[in-house]
C-alpha cells in the first residue's frame, strides 16, 4: 500500500542527485577545455588528453 | 568534512603537468574516480538492503524505508550548510576565494539536499501522518532553511566584483548555521508534528539493530554522493572562477610567453 | 600521489611566502619565480589587492556577529510564537472554557478501548496526562491509526463541552522504530 510512496522517494532522490551529479561533470568538462591543464592542479599527468573521468 | 576540505589544500605536488591544453577529463580525478565506484557499489548494496531485505517496523510497517533515505538526505543537507558557514567564516577570516568557492559549492548541493528532504518527508507525511505538508516547527523552519539557501544562490548571481560578491555571500551563508541549528533542535523545543531524533550520538539510539545497521549503510553510502558531488561542484566552481577572472586563452598565454627566457 | 590534495586551489608554490596575495588566481605563470606584483601586464582589475587595514574586518566581523545574534534571536521568537502547535488533552480539558468551541489541534495517545465505527466515521477516546477525552471524528481515519498510537486532533469542543468533534487525524508516531518479529511478520502476511 505504501510502496508507491516509498519508490518515489528513493527514486527520486538518486534520479534528482544522478542528474545533478551527470550536469556538474558535463559543464566541468566544457569549462575544463578552456582552462589550461596545469590551472587544473587535480589532473593526473596520466590523463591529460585521455577521456573520461569518474 | 572541514578539516579535510582545508588540510587538502596546502601543499600538494600536483604541479609537475607542463601540458598547455590538455583536452583533460574535466573535474574528474583518481580521487573522484576511486569515490564515484565506491559510491556505485554502496548504492548497488544500499538499494536492496534497504528496499527489500531490511525488516518492518512494529508501528510503521513497511514506512520505515523512508528512514534510510530521508534521514541520511536531511542530515547532509545540514552538513552542507555547516560547510558553507564555515566557508564563510573562513572567507571573511582570511580573505582568500578558495573559501568562498567552498562555501558556494556546499551551498549548490545543500539547497539540492534540503529540496529532496523536503520532498522525502512530505512523501513519508502523506501516508504516515496523513498529510504532505503542516505548519509545524520542524518543517517551518526547513523550509526557512530552504528560502535562505535559494537567497544565498541569488545573492551570487548579483553584479559585483568576485571579492565583493564573496564578502555579501559570507555573510548571508553565516546565517545558514543558526538557521540549521533552529532546525536541528526545533523538535525538542517546541511541540511539533514531526518526531524527535532516533539517532542520537549521545543518548540511545531508538532503533533496532538491523534497521540501525541498514541506515550507517544508507548514511556511509550517501555521504560518499556527496563528498564526489561537492568535489566536482568545487573544482566547476574553480573553473569559472579561472575563466571569469583571466583573460586565459589571451592574457595568461600571452604572459607565459613573455616569461620564457 | 598527484591527486593528494582534493581542492588544491590554494597551493600555488608561494602560498605560504604571500599570504595575504596568494590567492588562488594568482595571474603569474609558475614558470615565473613567486609573485605577481609589479609586473605590469594584464593584471585584471578584479584581482584583489592587499588589503591593509585590520581595522576594517574587525568592524565587518562585529558587525556580522550583530545581525547573526539578532536573526537568532527573532527566529527563535517568531518559530515559538507560531509553535503552539497543539494542546495536550489534559490541557485542553482545563482550558475548556477559554477555549469554547474555538478550533485547535489537541495531543492524545488513542485508547486501548474498541474504536467503534459511526455513520460517517469513528468514535474514540484519546487521553494524556492521566485525562480521557472522546472524540467523535467525521471522516476515516488514517491507516496508522490504532489503540496506543499518538495522535494530533483538528477540531473543537462540542456545544456540550463534553466531546472532542474532530474532522482531521494526524497520526504523530514516534522516535522508535522496532523490528517486527519475523514469526508474527509471516502470520500477519498470511491473515487477510
Amino acid at each position: 500500500m505504501n510502496t508507491p510512496y516509498i519508490l518515489a522517494s528513493w527514486s527520486i532522490v538518486f534520479g534528482v542527485l544522478a542528474l545533478y551529479g551527470l550536469a556538474t561533470v558535463l559543464r566541468g568538462r566544457q569549462l575544463a577545455r578552456r582552462v589550461p591543464a596545469s590551472e587544473r592542479r587535480w589532473v593526473d599527468s596520466q590523463d591529460v588528453g585521455g577521456g573520461g573521468d569518474g | 568534512m572541514t578539516t579535510q576540505l582545508a588540510s587538502g589544500a596546502p601543499g600538494s605536488p600536483g604541479l609537475a603537468n607542463p601540458a598547455e591544453h590538455g583536452g583533460g577529463p574535466g573535474t574528474g580525478s583518481r580521487t573522484t574516480r576511486a569515490l564515484g565506484v565506491a559510491a556505485l557499489l554502496g548504492v548497488a548494496v544500499f538499494v536492496p538492503l534497504g528496499l527489500v531485505l531490511s525488516p518492518e517496523d512494529v508501528m510503521q510497517n513497511d514506512l520505515v524505508r523512508m528512514f534510510y533515505i530521508h534521514v541520511p538526505v536531511a542530515i547532509l543537507a545540514f552538513v552542507s550548510c555547516l560547510v558553507t558557514g564555515a566557508g564563510s567564516f573562513m572567507y571573511l577570516w582570511r580573505r582568500q576565494l578558495w573559501w568562498d568557492t567552498a562555501a558556494c559549492s556546499a551551498a549548490q548541493l545543500g539547497a539540492v539536499y534540503t529540496a529532496l528532504t523536503l520532498v522525502t518527508g512530505s512523501l513519508w507525511g502523506r501516508p504516515a501522518w496523513g498529510t504532505y505538508w503542516d505548519w509545524d516547527a520542524r518543517l517551518t523552519s526547513t523550509a526557512m532553511l530552504m528560502l535562505l539557501l535559494l537567497g544565498y544562490l541569488a545573492l551570487r548571481k548579483a553584479p559585483g566584483t568576485a571579492d565583493s560578491q564573496a564578502k555579501r555571500s559570507a555573510i548571508v551563508g553565516l546565517l545558514l548555521v543558526p538557521n540549521v541549528m533552529i532546525v536541528r533542535q526545533s523538535v525538542d523545543w517546541w511541540r511539533s508534528l514531526h518526531q524527535p531524533a532516533t539517532i542520537n550520538l549521545l543518548g540511545n539510539t531508538r532503533i533496532g539493530g538491523t534497521m540501525l545497521f541498514c541506515f550507517v549503510v544508507g548514511l556511509a553510502v550517501m555521504s560518499l554522493i556527496w563528498l564526489w558531488l561537492l568535489i566536482h561542484r568545487f573544482r566547476v566552481s574553480w573553473l569559472e572562477h579561472q575563466i571569469d577572472r583571466l583573460d586565459l586563452a589571451g592574457a595568461l598565454l600571452a604572459r607565459r610567453a613573455e616569461g620564457q627566457p | 600521489m598527484d591527486d593528494t590534495s582534493l581542492f588544491d586551489g590554494e597551493s600555488t608554490p608561494d602560498a605560504g611566502e604571500l599570504p595575504a596575495m596568494t590567492d588562488e588566481l594568482d595571474l603569474t605563470p609558475r614558470t615565473t619565480p613567486a609573485g605577481g606584483e609589479g609586473s605590469g601586464a594584464a593584471r585584471p582589475s578584479t584581482v584583489r589587492e592587499a588589503k591593509g587595514p585590520r581595522k576594517g574586518r574587525g568592524y565587518v566581523a562585529a558587525v556580522v556577529l550583530v545581525v547573526l545574534v539578532a536573526a537568532g534571536i527573532l527566529a527563535v521568537k517568531a518559530l515559538g510564537n507560531a509553535t503552539l502547535y497543539f494542546y495536550q488533552a489534559d490541557e485542553a480539558v482545563a482550558q475548556k472554557e477559554e477555549l469554547s468551541t474555538k478550533r485547535f489541534r489537541m495531543l492524545g495517545f488513542v485508547d486501548g478501548a474498541p474504536v467503534q465505527r459511526s455513520s460517517d466515521g469513528v468514535l474514540f477516546s484519546v487521553s494524556y496526562g492521566g485525562t480521557t477525552v472522546p472524540v467523535r471524528h467525521v471522516g476515516d481515519p488514517p491507516q496508522l491509526f490504532k489503540a496506543g498510537v499518538p495522535v494530533v486532533l483538528e477540531g473543537h469542543w462540542s456545544a456540550d463541552r463534553s466531546t472532542f468533534e474532530s474532522d482531521r487525524i494526524l497520526v504523530k508516531h514516534t522516535e522508535d522504530y522496532v523490528e517486527k518479529n519475523p514469526d508474527r511478520k509471516t502470520a500477519a502476511d498470511s491473515a487477510p
